[in-house]
């Protein structure tokens, strides 16, 4: 399986992700795939879904096209993606019904970031009694994470460190937090390169014999960690046995993190430099974000991750797009034409960064197409206009093949308010898990299905 | 294990300050005046602000309502109670029914059997895990650079609920494990070729430092390069601020703004440092002569030479190259190691072969004395032998694999570290599922938790010896310990680690003020406001100030930067000290540039912010979340042409809003004359600005430092704030109902001993939740809300 080439088209891509300030080393597929879409056995490329995140609401009318069908027209905001207008697919009329108030008060920014992949209505608090419910990329990762070496990654670029109460009454925790392993556990997102690219590669600094041997000994420390903790959890009440159970099951998923890559047999060593400092401005910093997912995704290191430009309410400035204010305030704007007009430049700077990821997708060759074929993403907020905090009509696109299962190059206006739920329900059975609901989903986005 | 059950703790038992005429009763205090002054709204039928005050006829009903009548002992003292618009009772009669509320309260604290409460297993957060491995393995490790934050609550991070535990983070704890347990017993190996290290001044700070560590003592050539304008100048270049050297910044040439410098340094850390001087006359001259000639070829109309030198002050000058900087040390190259000698031993390698012998001669008996050593100082508790057996078995297991001894020992340095004794901060309870049965947490737990509350940090070997002689718990011997560990430099963290997080300075990493708006602030100065909150804290620790000297201090500690910004002459370099600030408008912290900035937008400031950091952190009342469906109030502030404080004031007319805004926002207002950045202004743009401000309880002031005397008239109320504070950060956990009786009890014994901050520690350290805990009601287990979807899966 793991065949070594060298051949021209290797040669050439190689050049190309240099030249992306990325080199890479290679991954399996590349070896089965001499040209893109030039498919030879019968391996059949994996299906890969990213959540991208954008905060604050986005300036509605510069995003909803005003036509129907194939023959909308690209806003704005939207603009950045014209070459790649046949692979998308905007939704109009989604809601997150659990995101609204429903008698909790304000905290629409706690409420958006924490109910948007799960549906389930936070539990208004700034202390540490946390309860969310499970996110749709952790329903994922739980059932189809074991195929690849990291089941999911969460990342982001804005650190969750600020002190406080973030939103309201509400701990910082929901404003910081689009994935939650469980009700109680958001699995916080990774804000360092480095670290990420760390958790993908290991420390990139050891030979894969040394890599395996490291790996040995983790495993035999994780097990005599097992045994010895076995005794403790008798003299311990509810609340810390819980904790100790969280301890317990991190160490047998890195247990069976370990087992993958003996089975596999697979030394992934990417040549891509190791990024050191987290750069301050959000472009230099995106931009590496989406290398690494990309570079996750061509070696098939996870299939599901999810990425927060933003933290919920972020008050991150743009100075690097001319716009010294912090986002969230402009985001009230009162129909103030120029606060709008700045926060659509905030919506549409994501957008270009965003369009430069797409476009390596697109231009990485992946089994029997490109990776762009084979990837799901959905780009979107917890927030539709952001001076309201609308948590209906939200913004949602989807980007990708999804592996032929979705049907692109087109807007697709819903006839009545649908729970957003659904479109979760039915990207995760295109990623292969098996689900008819979820939260508050009635069932799969049947618009969804319509191939023809 | 200690399970020694306490049925009356005696620490308490204090007389009041407080008077109260004896023989006086509820009925015949509190009932006649409530019925005159407060029936009229608050009855069962108009129930105002949720109150029906006629439920409480008489002492049992009192007695049955204690948070009640707390909220109107606050409304009483206050003076927000009866409102405005009502007639008011004489202030004599306010004065007696609080204080028989207050003596009454007193009363009932002391008489109550505490219950402590309990905490749940604490992970190691970032700050604590270097601090740890610093004073375990004598290793400096930085594991912000690697571990992903740690979750708040209750507005700390040392919360033991919130601190969770993933995959992720556990698969960093065993790479922290294994370089840490490396770092502590391995020389660094000299390298083959000597190398090249490049570090970027990323932010353009003009005082660019880098603490770096030389394994080898060696010859290493050091290279700085200049970036920024093409000014001339002078670079200076100091190692371990020893004498600088000088070098003469060319303009012509890119090459002309490096410097090479070799040096022999020894091994460990040293501290390189650069600036850069500007040569402003000789920069003068030739932007001058610039727009000479330009002008001469019809250019704009040159600017004289005093224009110039103001925008030069202003930082506004036009720059030759396009560079918006001040020439600045933009980055250091360290290479070598050349002619190195082999590095020493590292210091944590005695730490680890407590055994005594030379490297190489450890026989098989080391193993386990090593292992037992280290167990226990990591785990911070006595180590059975079976545990140090197996462990040493584990250990012995790795070496029969053909690794050499010394480096097999690496891998029960790292199974110690990823241990969850290590990891978690473990109470055993004799009683778990029993909430009533209380017990004092035995020596060694109580030594943790002075150490992590002191020093953010494992106990140290004195703390280990009192609590293996079963004596840490006695009272002369814990307080004379908590004397020794406030005067040990490790109570630093007290400032670094708690302060950052009560004051929210911490904050300052990730705030961006405009830079158009605010040109004076860089990182330097970030720095310098972080380090001048830190101080100040770090000085009443050390010097046992007054804990009202929070508030009313007039000293701080600046450095050049800071004190341009303060407008405090006579002081340069980058050095703090100690200046007086009678005769500037500055008064405690509240003026402090880190708490202006963190409270502000990055163009503006918001009074809102401001009002509520008060309410939420001086003051101890933070204001209830906005009711629903009320607009964002600060979304009004933004680009009109009316003041802020209109805008505002038109906000309040709203009667939904005014009941909290009202509290809020004066007191922002108070600091106004403050600056986003916490410069102090008479402006706002073109309007004037108006520091004037009423309280809800009448009291006005118009100035800062007003506002200030306003605040310090109510001690009672920031003490009191102060000791849940500190009180959170000190069990890691929220304070509950029950906790009440002790935080009075600590307040009240604070202001009797002056304010004193040790007395607010010690009463802390002695007191019912600090040195007990129960066991637990069993409690339904949260279970995942999307639970059903493994039964939706079709299969």
């Amino acid at each position: 399986m793991n065949t070594p080439v060298s051949t021209g088209k290797y040669l050439s891509r190689r050049t190309l992700l240099r030249s992306m300030g990325v080199s890479l080393a290679l991954p399996m597929l590349d070896a089965m795939s001499p040209a893109c879409g030039a498919t030879t056995g019968d391996a059949k490329a994996p299906c890969r879904m990213l959540v991208n995140y954008v905060p604050n609401g986005i300036i509605m009318k510069d995003w909803l096209p005003a036509t129907e069908g194939r023959e909308f027209e690209l806003q704005r905001i939207l603009q950045p993606m014209a070459q790649y207008r046949e692979r998308i697919l905007l939704i109009n009329g989604l809601a997150q019904h659990y995101g609204m108030g429903l008698a909790d008060g304000p905290g629409d920014h706690a409420r958006a970031a924490s109910t948007y992949l799960s549906g389930v209505h936070a539990k208004k608090t700034g202390g540490a009694d946390i309860e969310a419910g499970i996110s749709m990329d952790q329903v994922a990762a739980r059932q189809i994470g074991k195929q690849t070496r990291i089941p999911s990654l969460e990342l982001a670029c804005e650190d969750g460190r600020m002190v406080g109460v973030c939103d309201s009454g509400y701990s910082c925790v929901y404003s910081n937090n689009i994935s939650w392993r469980s009700a109680a556990t958001p699995s916080s997102p990774e804000v360092n390169p480095r670290a990420v690219f760390e958790n993908l590669f290991g420390p990139g600094d050891e030979d894969p014999v040394a890599r395996a041997a490291t790996r040995r000994q983790d495993a035999s420390i994780l097990d005599w960690v097992l045994g010895e903790t076995r005794t403790l959890e008798t003299r311990l009440s509810p609340s810390d046995r819980n904790k100790m159970d969280e301890y317990m099951t991190a160490v047998r998923e890195i247990e069976l993190r370990i087992n993958n890559s003996e089975k596999r047999n697979q030394e992934i060593k990417p040549a891509m430099e190791k990024p050191e400092a987290t750069p301050v401005e959000l472009s230099e910093h995106l931009k590496l974000m989406y290398d690494l997912l990309l570079v996750a995704f061509q070696t098939d290191s996870t299939r599901i991750a999810t990425l927060m430009v933003g933290r919920e309410g972020s008050l991150r400035t743009y100075p690097e797009i001319g716009i010294p204010d912090c986002h969230h305030p402009l985001t009230h704007h009162k129909g103030q034409a120029d606060l709008i007009e700045k926060v659509y430049q905030i919506n549409r700077h994501h957008m270009e960064l965003f369009s430069g990821f797409v476009a390596k997708l697109a231009a990485s060759c992946d089994g029997d197409g490109t990776l762009l074929d084979h990837t799901m993403i959905l780009y979107g907020g917890g927030l539709a206009d952001g001076n309201r905090h609308q948590h209906d009509h939200l913004p949602a696109m989807l980007v990708g093949g999804a592996c032929g299962t979705l049907k692109t190059g087109r807007y697709l206006q819903l006839q009545k308010t649908t729970a957003i739920n659904n479109l979760y329900v039915s990207m995760l059975n295109r990623m292969g898990v098996p689900i008819t609901t979820l939260g508050d989903s009635s069932g799969p986005l049947k618009e969804l299905s319509e191939l023809a | 294990m200690v399970g020694r059950t306490l049925r009356v703790l005696g620490l308490f038992a204090v007389a009041s300050g407080l008077v109260a005429q004896p023989g006086e009763t509820f009925e015949r205090t509190v009932g006649p005046f409530i019925a005159t002054n407060c029936f009229g709204c608050h009855n069962e039928k108009m129930v105002g602000g949720g109150l029906n005050l006629k439920a409480y006829p008489d002492a049992k009903a009192f007695r049955d309502g204690r948070e009640v009548w707390e909220r109107v002992l606050e409304k009483l003292k206050a003076g927000e109670m009866p409102p405005n618009g009502v007639t008011r009772p004489p202030a004599s009669q306010v004065e007696t029914v609080t204080a028989w509320l207050e003596s009454e309260f007193a009363r009932q604290d002391e008489a109550a059997r505490p219950d402590p409460g309990r905490v749940t297993a604490r992970r190691l957060n970032r700050y604590e895990y270097n601090c740890t491995v610093r004073d375990l393995l004598a290793v400096d490790f930085r594991s912000e650079n690697d571990f992903p934050a740690d979750s708040f609550s209750y507005g700390f991070d040392n919360i033991g609920d919130a601190l969770t535990m993933t995959p992720a983070l556990l698969q960093k704890y065993l790479s922290a494990a294994k370089k840490i347990a490396r770092l502590a017993t391995e020389p660094e190996a000299l390298p083959k070729k000597p190398s090249d290290e490049h570090r970027e001044n990323q932010r353009a700070q003009r005082n660019y430092t880098w603490d770096r560590n030389f394994p080898w003592e060696a010859d290493y050539e050091v290279r700085f390069a200049v970036g920024g304008r093409k000014d001339p100048g002078k670079l200076f270049v100091s190692f371990d601020d020893g004498k600088p050297n000088e070098y003469t910044v060319e303009t012509k040439s890119e090459e002309g703004r490096n410097s090479d410098v070799r040096k022999h340094l020894t091994a460990g850390m040293h501290k390189i440092r650069a600036w850069v001087q500007r040569d402003d006359d000789a920069t003068l001259e030739e932007v001058w002569r610039g727009e000479q000639a330009r002008g001469q070829r019809g250019g704009a109309n040159p600017r004289t030479k005093d224009q110039l030198r103001q925008a030069l002050a202003e930082g506004t000058l036009p720059s030759g190259n396009g560079s918006l900087f001040p020439p600045y040390p933009q980055s250091i190259d360290v290479r070598g190691p050349y002619n190195p000698r082999p590095a020493p031993l590292p210091s944590g390698y005695k730490m680890v072969f407590v055994c005594g012998h030379a490297p190489g001669h450890h026989t098989e008996a080391c193993v386990r004395l090593n292992l037992a050593n280290l167990a226990r100082r990591a785990w911070r508790r006595p180590v059975s032998d079976a545990e140090v057996r197996r462990l040493a078995g584990f250990v012995q297991s790795s070496e029969s694999a053909g690794i050499p001894f010394e480096q097999s020992i690496e891998t029960g340095i790292e199974a110690v570290l990823v241990s969850p004794y290590f990891l978690f901060r473990v109470e055993k309870d004799p009683r778990p599922m029993d909430a009533n049965s209380t017990h004092k947490i035995n020596d060694f737990e109580l030594a943790s938790r002075l150490s992590y509350f002191l020093w953010s940090s494992m106990p140290d070997d004195e703390l280990f010896r009192l609590a293996q002689a079963g004596r840490l718990h006695l009272p002369e011997v814990l307080k004379e310990q908590v004397e020794r560990m406030l005067r040990d430099s490790k109570a630093d963290a007290l400032a670094d680690n708690f302060g950052s997080q009560w004051l929210e300075f911490r904050n300052l990493d990730a705030i961006q003020p405009d830079p158009v708006r605010f040109p004076a602030f860089n990182d330097d100065l970030r720095e310098a406001m972080r380090k001048e909150t830190e101080m100040f804290i770090a000085n009443l620790v050390r010097h046992d100030g007054s804990i009202l000297d929070f508030l009313t201090a007039k000293y701080t500690f600046v450095n050049e930067p800071l004190a341009k910004l303060y407008g405090i002459p006579g002081v340069s370099g980058e050095e703090f000290r100690k200046v007086d600030l009678h005769g500037t408008p500055r008064v405690g912290i509240l003026t402090q540039a880190s708490v202006l900035t963190v409270s502000s937008y990055a163009t503006r400031t918001s009074p809102v912010i401001r009002g509520k950091w008060i309410l939420d952190n001086i003051l101890g009342t933070p204001p209830p979340p906005p009711p629903a469906n009320v607009p964002a109030l600060e979304a009004a502030g933004i680009g009109s042409t009316e003041s802020l404080r209109q805008q505002l004031e038109k906000h309040r007319a709203n009667p939904v809003c005014a009941g909290c805004h009202s509290r809020m926002d004066p007191l922002g207002f108070g600091l106004e004359n403050f600056d986003a950045i916490g410069r102090w202004r008479t402006l706002d743009g073109n309007i004037p600005i108006d520091s004037t401000g009423t309280l809800p309880n009448g009291k006005t002031f118009s100035t800062p430092e007003e506002l200030v005397a306003v605040l310090q008239q109510d001690k009672g109320a920031f003490v009191h704030c102060v000791t849940e504070k500190l009180l959170i950060f000190a069990l890691g956990r929220g304070l509950e109902p029950y906790d009440n009786p002790s935080v009075n009890l600590i307040a009240r014994r604070v202001a009797r001993d002056n304010y004193r901050l040790s007395s607010l520690i010690q009463a802390i350290v002695e007191s019912p939740p600090f040195q007990m805990r129960r066991g637990e009601a069993i409690r339904p287990k949260l279970q995942a809300k999307n639970s059903h979807h493994t039964q939706g899966v079709a299969r």
